[in-house]
């Protein structure tokens, strides 16, 4: 169907054409008088103009025709949750926001805030304090999905944040199986700690959660127990003042 | 093996907005073109209609660059005695 209407469209467009360089010829050699030459050159401009709003009238139908946006906003944000631990500011279905958490080495922890109220349009991404300390420059320039977002042609969310996380895994610059000094683990538990302290009292307590989880897991790690026991209070704690907000 | 065509996929879609970004629609409907084959081999109905779509769109893009052209060139057709 696509095929044979872009074939007319051509064919169409083919014989203006024609019509064009037969003038050009004519022109050349003298065969057309001032009045002839005027009215052909104009019924000439007029078809073009004529085919030019056809094709864009087209153009704007088939993106309203294109695939229910809806729908894949909704497969995007399950795709992105499978890949990446994300809060979301609503249900699923109303989401407009997003938090993405991307976990660089066992102690270096990002946030990422998502905004895809828009969509088709591009989602706005912001990168968080700590995120802004490792990551030079803006989310576009990072994320070739982001840089290249097309609304008619919408990249995939997760492709945006597996090439952060590609990044800043190359910054960090920290293998799996690397044994970590003691005094890695101590600095993050600290920054961690520090952050959770922050994000408290912004009172963004869903990520000051996710902040002591990351400095209770390093406590477990180094087993000491009293830390573990007062990271897990607090946390219980913060839980609490959620549920009761 | 899913993991793979989906990285073959997403690396296409990346390479063709740079194409259309650039303005070459030709480059951009082939690499479309290739997009659309996976997709028809995964049944995936979907995601067939959208690569129709956009090579479609792009097939549109390519028109309306000659038209500007040759509306360039009968524009600057003027008539001498």
């Amino acid at each position: 169907m696509y095929d044979q209407k872009l074939k007319d469209l051509e064919e169409k467009y083919f014989e203006i054409e024609n019509k064009v360089f037969d003038l050009q010829n004519k022109l050349k050699n003298k065969e057309l008088t001032q009045p002839e030459f005027d009215t052909l050159k104009k019924n000439l401009n007029d078809e073009l103009t004529d085919l030019r709003n056809k094709i864009q009238t087209l153009k704007e139908k088939n993106i309203k025709d294109q695939p229910n946006f809806k729908e894949s906003l909704i497969e995007q944000l399950i795709e992105l949750r499978n890949n990446f631990q994300v809060d979301y500011n609503l249900e699923l279905k109303k989401a407009t926001k997003g938090v993405v958490y991307i976990s660089a080495s066992p102690y270096d922890h990002f946030r990422f805030l998502i905004d895809f109220h828009k969509f088709p349009k591009k989602p706005v991404v912001q990168f968080s304090s700590e995120a802004k300390g490792v990551l030079a420059g803006k989310p576009e320039d990072i994320s070739p999905t982001l840089k290249n977002w097309d609304k008619d042609s919408p990249g995939r969310f997760v492709d945006i944040f597996q090439e952060i996380e590609s990044t800043l895994i190359d910054k960090i610059g920290l293998k799996v199986d690397q044994e970590v000094p003691i005094s890695q683990k101590l600095a993050a538990r600290r920054k961690s700690i520090v952050l959770a302290k922050e994000l408290e009292e912004d009172g963004e307590l869903q990520d000051a959660i996710w902040a002591l989880e990351n400095a209770l897991k390093i406590s477990e790690e180094l087993k000491e127990s009293d830390k573990v026991e007062k990271f897990k209070q607090k946390i219980e704690e913060l839980k609490h003042k959620i549920n009761n907000n | 093996m899913d993991d793979t065509v989906d990285y073959e996929l997403r690396t296409l879609r990346i390479r063709a907005r740079r194409f259309i970004k650039d303005q070459q629609f030709h480059e951009a409907q082939e690499l479309y073109r290739n997009a659309l084959e996976i997709v028809k081999k995964r049944g995936d109905k979907r995601a067939i209609a959208s690569f129709e779509n956009i090579i479609f769109k792009i097939g549109l893009d390519k028109i309306l660059v000659k038209i500007d052209l040759l509306k360039k060139i009968l524009n600057d057709l003027t008539y001498n005695e």
